[in-house]
C-alpha cells in the first residue's frame, strides 16, 4: 500500500461517515410532517380547506409516499439545487436560503470572533497563576455568565447599548454590500450576545486545558531551562491546549444555529435562524427541512474540517490513524 | 338593507344604540382606521414628509390580501397603506364605505348594490371599477388563493358588472350584514400578483418600492392616489417579531410606531415618555369541545362558568386595562343590549357537577406559550380547584394548537379572538352548524333561528333583539366562557401625530395615511 493510499483511507471513511450522517438527517427531516401531530395541511389550511385542498397539499409534502421514497426525490432535486418551495410565500427554498446564509454567517464569525477574543487572554491570564485573585474572579464571571439565558442578555444589552446610551441600534439589519459602517453597527449585539456566552465556554475549557498542558513533562523540561511563564504560556502550552477550542469553534456552527433562531429573532436579523423560526411556527415542512438538512452540512463539514486542523495543529493525531 | 343604511351614515354611527335607517353613502375624507373626525387628538397642523418606521409583530409571507396575516388585525397598518378596503369598520361597529360610494340591499336582503367612487386607478394607472372588484372577490373565492375570505365568498350565488362604477351581488341567502365581508380581504381589491415574489397592486396611498418578504417592506407615497395624501414620504416597515426588542426599538428610536398587546407595556407606555391608541382588539374566551363528554352536558360548561371570577381574571392579566366579557356581543357592538351574565358561584358549580355525575371533574386545558395565556390558564386553574375542578395546563405552540382547534381535537381550549369585533361574523361564525368556524361543535335550533332571524332582517331593532336572543342563550348554553376583553393597539413615540382615538372601535384600525412625523 503506497503512503499516499494509507493516507487517503482514514479521509475517506470520514467522508463515509459524514454522508451517512447527512442521509440520516435528512430522512429525519423529511419524515417530520409525517410524524407531526394532526394533519399539517389542516393546520396550515385553516377550517375552510376543502377535501382536494388537503389532498393536493399532502402530496406536496410527500405525505402521499413513504418518508424513503420522499426522501429519495428529495435528494435527488437537492442534487440538482432544488430544495422545494416554501408553503407560506411559494418562492424556492435555495433563494430564500440564500438570501439569508450571509447574515447568519456573518453573525457566527463575529460572534466566533467576540469568543476567542475575550477567551483567549482571559483563559491565559487564569492559567497564569491558578488560584489567584484574577482566576477567582474569572472563574467565577465565567460561572454566572453561563447562567444567563441568552435572550436576557440580548435585552440587557438593548437596553443598555440602545435604549439607554443610544450608542447602538435596537434590532434591524443592514446588508455588508449596502452600506458596512451601518451593517457593523448592527452586527453588534446580536454577536455580543451570542458571543458572550460561548466566551464563556471557551474560556473554562481553554483554562482547564491550559493548567493540563502546563503539567506536561515538556513544560517542566522548559521551565528548568529557565523559560518564564508568560512565554511558556504563549509559545508552548496555547498551542496543544487549543485543540479543544478547535472542536468547540466546529461544533458551534450546529449550536449556533440554535441559538441564532432566538438571537435573529430578538434583534431582527434576516438570517437562517429568523427563516427557521417563522417557518417552524408557520409549519413551513420545506423550509424548515432544508434548513435542518443544510445545518446538519455545516456541522458535517466543520467537523470534518476540524479533524483535518486537529492534524495539521498537532501532528501526532495524524501519525495515529496511520 | 335598514342596518346598513345605519352603519354607513355618519351622524348615527356616533351612537352604538340609535339605530334607524338612513342614505347609505361615504364621505370623501373617510379614511380606514384613521379618519381624523373619529377622535383624533388635535396636535396642530399636519406636516407632509419624512419617514414613519413601523414595527410589525409577525412576518408576513405575501402582500396580497389573500393572505390572512396581511388582514389581521396588527397588520392592517401595513394592508391600509397598500389596499383601499371597500368598506371600514369605524366607531361602535359601524360598517362605513371607503371605496364604495354605497351598498344597498334589496326588500328581502338577497341582492345587494355596490356602487363604487369614480375615477379611482390601482397605482399601475389601470382603473378600479366594477369589473376589478368582480375579479377580485374571483380570485380570492378560489381555492388555490388560500384565502380565509373563501367561506364568506361562498355565501355569494353571483355577481354582475351593471356599469363601470355598480357591481350587482345575489347572495344565496338573505344576509343583511354583506357589505361587513368587504372590510377586509374580500374588500381590499387588488389585482392579481404577477408572480410568486411580486404583490398584488392595490389602490392604497403608498405603493411598493422595496420588499423582502418575512423581514421589511419599504412604502413610497402613491402620486396618483385618489384620495387624501399620505402625509409621510416613505413608510418603512419592520418585522419586530420579539415583544420586548420591539417596544425596547421604539423606546430607543429604532420604531417609530409599534403594535403591542402585552398588558405591561401598554401599561408603562405613557412612563417611558412613548404615547398610546388602544382599543378593545381582542376577547378571551374558553372553548368547550360539545360534542365529547363530560362537556356535551351542558351543567358542566355551566358548572365552570360558575367558578370562574372574571373580575379577578382582567386585573391578574390584564392589570385592569380591559374590560370582563358579558358575551359574544361584545361591549361596543351597536347591538349591545345589557349583558345579562351569571357571577361567580363556586356553591353552584359543585352543586351542578354533583348533578350532572362529575363531583371530581378533571380536564385538560390546550394554551399557547404566550405569557398572558399562560397566566390565564393558571388563574383559572387555581379558580377551578377551589370548586373542586382539577385542570391541567397542556402548553401547545401556535400550529399545533391551531390543527388542534380546527380538527376539534381538544376537550377545552383558551381561544382569544377579534372575531367579536363584528357581531354579525362571529355569531354566524361561531354558533351556527355547518360553519367551519364552530369550534365547539355548539348546536342549538333556537340560536340558529335567531341569528338567521337578525341576519335576514333590515329592522336594527329586530335585529337587536334577536342577536340579544341568541346572545342569552349561549351565554346559558355555555359552549364557551367569555372572559375579558382585551386592550390593543399601537404606541409611538411622541414625534407621531395623528394617532386615531380606538377607544370606541370594535376593530383597532390605522391607516398610516393619517399619520404624520412631526419637525
Amino acid at each position: 500500500m503506497t503512503t499516499r493510499l494509507r493516507n487517503a483511507l482514514p479521509l475517506a471513511g470520514r467522508l463515509g461517515r459524514a454522508s451517512a450522517v447527512l442521509l440520516l438527517v435528512t430522512v429525519a427531516a423529511l419524515a417530520l410532517p409525517h410524524l407531526m401531530p394532526g394533519s399539517p395541511a389542516v393546520a396550515a389550511l385553516g377550517p375552510t380547506a376543502t377535501p382536494e385542498q388537503v389532498s393536493a397539499y399532502e402530496a406536496g409534502l410527500g405525505l402521499d409516499r413513504n418518508v424513503f421514497a420522499a426522501a429519495w426525490q428529495w435528494i435527488a432535486d437537492a442534487l440538482h439545487g432544488d430544495l422545494g418551495h416554501s408553503l407560506s410565500t411559494g418562492a424556492a427554498v435555495t433563494a430564500e436560503l440564500g438570501d439569508r446564509i450571509p447574515a447568519t454567517l456573518e453573525l457566527f464569525l463575529a460572534a466566533q470572533l467576540v469568543a476567542l477574543c475575550l477567551a483567549v487572554p482571559v483563559a491565559l491570564l487564569s492559567a497564569w497563576r491558578p488560584g489567584g485573585t484574577f482566576d477567582k474572579v474569572a472563574t467565577t464571571a465565567t460561572f454566572g455568565w453561563l447562567a444567563v439565558p441568552g435572550f436576557a442578555l440580548g435585552l440587557l444589552l438593548i437596553w443598555i447599548a440602545a435604549v439607554q446610551l443610544r450608542l447602538l441600534p435596537a434590532t434591524g439589519w443592514t446588508p455588508f454590500t449596502e452600506d458596512p459602517a451601518e451593517n457593523l453597527r448592527h452586527l453588534v449585539l446580536p454577536a455580543l450576545t451570542l458571543g458572550l456566552t460561548e466566551a464563556a465556554v471557551f474560556t473554562r475549557t481553554l483554562r482547564g486545558q491550559l493548567l493540563d498542558t502546563l503539567d506536561q513533562p515538556y513544560i517542566a523540561a522548559a521551565r528548568s531551562r529557565g523559560m518564564g511563564t508568560t512565554r511558556l504560556l504563549l509559545l508552548r502550552a496555547l498551542r496543544p491546549s487549543s485543540l479543544p477550542l478547535v472542536t468547540l469553534v466546529g461544533i458551534g456552527i450546529g449550536t449556533s444555529l440554535g441559538g441564532s433562531v432566538l438571537v435573529e429573532s430578538l434583534f431582527a436579523v434576516p438570517g437562517v435562524g429568523s427563516l427557521a423560526s417563522a417557518a417552524i411556527a408557520g409549519r413551513d415542512f420545506p423550509v424548515v427541512q432544508a434548513v435542518v438538512v443544510v445545518s446538519a452540512l455545516g456541522v458535517v463539514t466543520a467537523t470534518f474540517a476540524v479533524d483535518l486542523l486537529y492534524r495539521t495543529i498537532d501532528p501526532r493525531i495524524a501519525d495515529e490513524h496511520r | 338593507m335598514k342596518r346598513t343604511k345605519y352603519l354607513l351614515t355618519s351622524a348615527l354611527c356616533t351612537s352604538a344604540l340609535v339605530l334607524s335607517v338612513s342614505a347609505c353613502t361615504a364621505s370623501d375624507d373617510t379614511l380606514p382606521g384613521g379618519d381624523a373626525k373619529s377622535g383624533a387628538v388635535n396636535e396642530g397642523q399636519a406636516v407632509d414628509g419624512g419617514t414613519l418606521r413601523i414595527g410589525l409583530d409577525r412576518p408576513f409571507a405575501k402582500l396580497d390580501p389573500a393572505d390572512s396575516t396581511i388582514v389581521s388585525q396588527p397588520m392592517l397598518v401595513l394592508a391600509n397603506a397598500l389596499y383601499d378596503p371597500l368598506m371600514v369598520n369605524g366607531d361602535n361597529g359601524a360598517v362605513q364605505p371607503h371605496l364604495a360610494k354605497s351598498f344597498a340591499p334589496n326588500a328581502d336582503a338577497t341582492a345587494w348594490t355596490l356602487e363604487l367612487r369614480e375615477g379611482v386607478t390601482f397605482s399601475d394607472g389601470k382603473p378600479l371599477d366594477a369589473q376589478a372588484v368582480v375579479d377580485h372577490v374571483n380570485r380570492l373565492a378560489k381555492p388555490e388563493a388560500k384565502c380565509s375570505c373563501v367561506a364568506d365568498a361562498a355565501t355569494i350565488g353571483a355577481m354582475t358588472v351593471n356599469s363601470p362604477t355598480s357591481v350587482g351581488f345575489t347572495l344565496k341567502a338573505p344576509d343583511a350584514a354583506f357589505p361587513s365581508l368587504f372590510t377586509r380581504s374580500l374588500g381590499y381589491v387588488s389585482e392579481a400578483p404577477t408572480g410568486p415574489d411580486t404583490p398584488a397592486t392595490g389602490s392604497g396611498p403608498y405603493t411598493v418600492e422595496s420588499v423582502q418578504p418575512g423581514v421589511s417592506v419599504t412604502l413610497a407615497r402613491n402620486p396618483s392616489y385618489w384620495g387624501v395624501k399620505g402625509h409621510a414620504d416613505k413608510l418603512v416597515y419592520k418585522v419586530l417579531a420579539d415583544a420586548d426588542s420591539r417596544y425596547q426599538s421604539l423606546r430607543s428610536g429604532d420604531a417609530d410606531l409599534i403594535w403591542s398587546e402585552t398588558p405591561s407595556q401598554l401599561k408603562q407606555a405613557a412612563g417611558d415618555g412613548l404615547r398610546a391608541t388602544t382599543g378593545p382588539g381582542s376577547t378571551s374566551t374558553v372553548l368547550f369541545n360539545t360534542k365529547e363528554a363530560p362537556f356535551d352536558d351542558p351543567r358542566v360548561r355551566q358548572a365552570l362558568q360558575a367558578a370562574v371570577d372574571r373580575e379577578a381574571v382582567e386585573k391578574v392579566v390584564y392589570l385592569g386595562q380591559g374590560t370582563v366579557s358579558d358575551g359574544p356581543i361584545s361591549s361596543r357592538s351597536p347591538y349591545r343590549a345589557t349583558g345579562a351574565h351569571p357571577a361567580r358561584d363556586t356553591a353552584k358549580a359543585r352543586a351542578l357537577l354533583a348533578e350532572a355525575g362529575h363531583a371530581d371533574l378533571s380536564f385538560e386545558y390546550v394554551v399557547d406559550n404566550r405569557p398572558e395565556a399562560q397566566q390565564r390558564a393558571t388563574v383559572l386553574q387555581q379558580m377551578l380547584g377551589e370548586a373542586g375542578v382539577k385542570m391541567t395546563i397542556k402548553p401547545m405552540d401556535s400550529a399545533s394548537l391551531g390543527t388542534a382547534l380546527f380538527q376539534r381535537k381538544f376537550q377545552v381550549m383558551d381561544f382569544v379572538t377579534s372575531l367579536f369585533g363584528d357581531t354579525d361574523t362571529a355569531l354566524n361564525s361561531l354558533y351556527t352548524q355547518g360553519s367551519p368556524f364552530n369550534f365547539t361543535g355548539y348546536a342549538n335550533t333556537d340560536v340558529a333561528k335567531a341569528i338567521a332571524e337578525g341576519r335576514a332582517s333590515q329592522d336594527p331593532a329586530k335585529r337587536t333583539a334577536a342577536y340579544n336572543e341568541a346572545a342569552k342563550r349561549i351565554v346559558a348554553d355555555a359552549p364557551m366562557l367569555f372572559l375579558t376583553e382585551n386592550p390593543a393597539g399601537f404606541l409611538a413615540s411622541t414625534k407621531v401625530a395623528g394617532l386615531p382615538d380606538l377607544t370606541k372601535r370594535t376593530v383597532v384600525n390605522v391607516t398610516p395615511a393619517t399619520l404624520w412625523v412631526k419637525k
